[in-house]
């Protein structure tokens, strides 16, 4: 009896150990990355560090605008403070014909746009803005890691998922993606961008050569992050087909490094590695400074620049009619004879 | 703007009296620099030992702080 007790309780901590963490390496803490999101949208001044977000944002709508299927239901997945419903709908004067038409278009093409995001601040902190006069939009809160929420487990019921730079906080993006395919119906995309490859990198190197000459070694403070082969084999493995993938890389200027820091730490994008690295002592901010000037800086004008790069990525769930590869050795012309005539 | 009467009630954050002290002292704070540049390929533990020691005595002085 004493033996089976033991044995069965063993076996459960193992299914609990599992069940948590999924059976994936677990890189970043997100229970830490909440509490730093939630501070961050509180924050009078974030308002004014959606710069990026609001770009990328830009450009995802300058994506959709190519794409000729429905968009009647729509989710954004990892909404932040919900920069794509903000960019349908500012209207500035100065944008021009082309753009006006793209953002037109996407905008009429959404009939229902679900927002779904794990901070609840961030969340609701645009909320009574323009976008939800002009757009019907639903706010979700859930954790994207867990994808629980009964709104979202319904397979087949969205016309496109939409996730700008969100998913780099996620441990287990497999499952992520594999979720996100199930839910959207059949014959129609994922739009996505995720922060890959050299995000970043100047501070990274930076903080590391700070480390290394005044404490003599280094520590984890800027993420890992996926290369843009990774996303598509990841995509791949979850079902999706046709991919397209693309990297941009955006260069910001900063006056000095606290300026770049301060900025992120309004975004919410401050560290949150599962192996905290220690504090971040006076003398590493000291010596970081003048070591990223001298590695980094614009001869010209002393700013510190800072690269972002996205992966961009859009993936289709085939369902009837999807255009499918010949099969092999159907082709009834030959290669050669085709390009020898052009 | 609301943003700059909001910067006004707020207290000055540490981080920006640190940086005010560091543009203080840029001669400093570039030798310190223009050293770990010329290491960087092996750095090792204070292989710049004097240019940041001058570079923090001079920050110390102008932030009125001592650690």
């Amino acid at each position: 009896m004493l033996y089976r007790g033991i044995q069965t309780r063993s076996l459960f901590t193992t299914a609990t150990r599992l069940s948590t963490t999924g059976g994936t390496y677990q890189v970043f803490d997100r229970s830490i990355k909440l509490k730093q999101r939630e501070r961050a949208a509180t924050n009078e001044e974030s308002g004014m560090v959606e710069y990026i977000r609001d770009e990328v944002a830009r450009r995802t709508i300058e994506r959709l605008a190519f794409l000729k299927n429905n968009f009647t239901s729509t989710m954004d997945f990892g909404c932040n403070s919900g920069n794509l419903a903000k960019q349908l709908c500012e209207v500035n004067p100065d944008d021009d014909f082309r753009w006006k038409d793209d953002k037109a278009l996407v905008k009429s093409k959404i009939q229902k746009l679900y927002m779904v995001d794990s901070s609840e601040s961030m969340l609701y902190k645009n909320q009574g803005g323009k976008a939800d006069h002009e757009m019907n939009i639903e706010r979700i809160v859930t954790d994207e890691e867990q994808y629980s929420h009964p709104k979202l487990t319904q397979p087949d019921q969205f016309d496109l998922i939409v996730s700008n730079l969100s998913l780099h906080w996620v441990n287990d993006l497999p499952s992520v993606f594999s979720k996100l395919y199930n839910s959207l119906k059949p014959n129609s995309c994922f739009v996505g961008s995720i922060f890959g490859g050299d995000t970043l990198f100047e501070l990274r190197t930076s903080l590391q050569l700070a480390e290394q000459e005044r404490n003599g070694g280094i520590s984890p403070r800027v993420s890992p992050f996926v290369g843009s082969a990774d996303v598509g084999s990841l995509m791949q493995k979850a079902g999706f087909q046709m991919l397209t993938i693309d990297v941009e890389e955006i260069v910001v200027d900063y006056p000095d490094v606290f300026a770049l820091m301060t900025d992120l730490q309004l975004m919410g994008e401050s560290n949150s590695n599962l192996s905290t690295p220690p504090k971040l002592s006076k003398d590493m901010l000291l010596a970081l400074q003048p070591i990223y000037y001298a590695l980094h800086a614009d001869p010209k004008t002393g700013h510190l620049p800072a690269t972002f790069r996205f992966v961009f990525m859009i993936g289709w769930k085939p369902g009837q009619n999807f255009p499918e590869p010949a099969k092999r050795g159907s082709g009834t012309v030959k290669l050669g004879d085709a390009l020898e005539q052009s | 703007m609301p943003a700059t009467s909001l910067h006004a009630k707020k207290p000055t954050r540490q981080v920006t009296k640190l940086m005010n002290a560091t543009m203080q002292c840029s001669q400093q704070s570039v030798l310190y620099g223009q050293c770990v540049l010329k290491n960087y390929e092996n750095i090792s533990k204070d292989a710049c030992m004097a240019e940041f020691m001058n570079y923090k005595q001079c920050v110390q002085k102008h932030l009125g702080k001592r650690w």
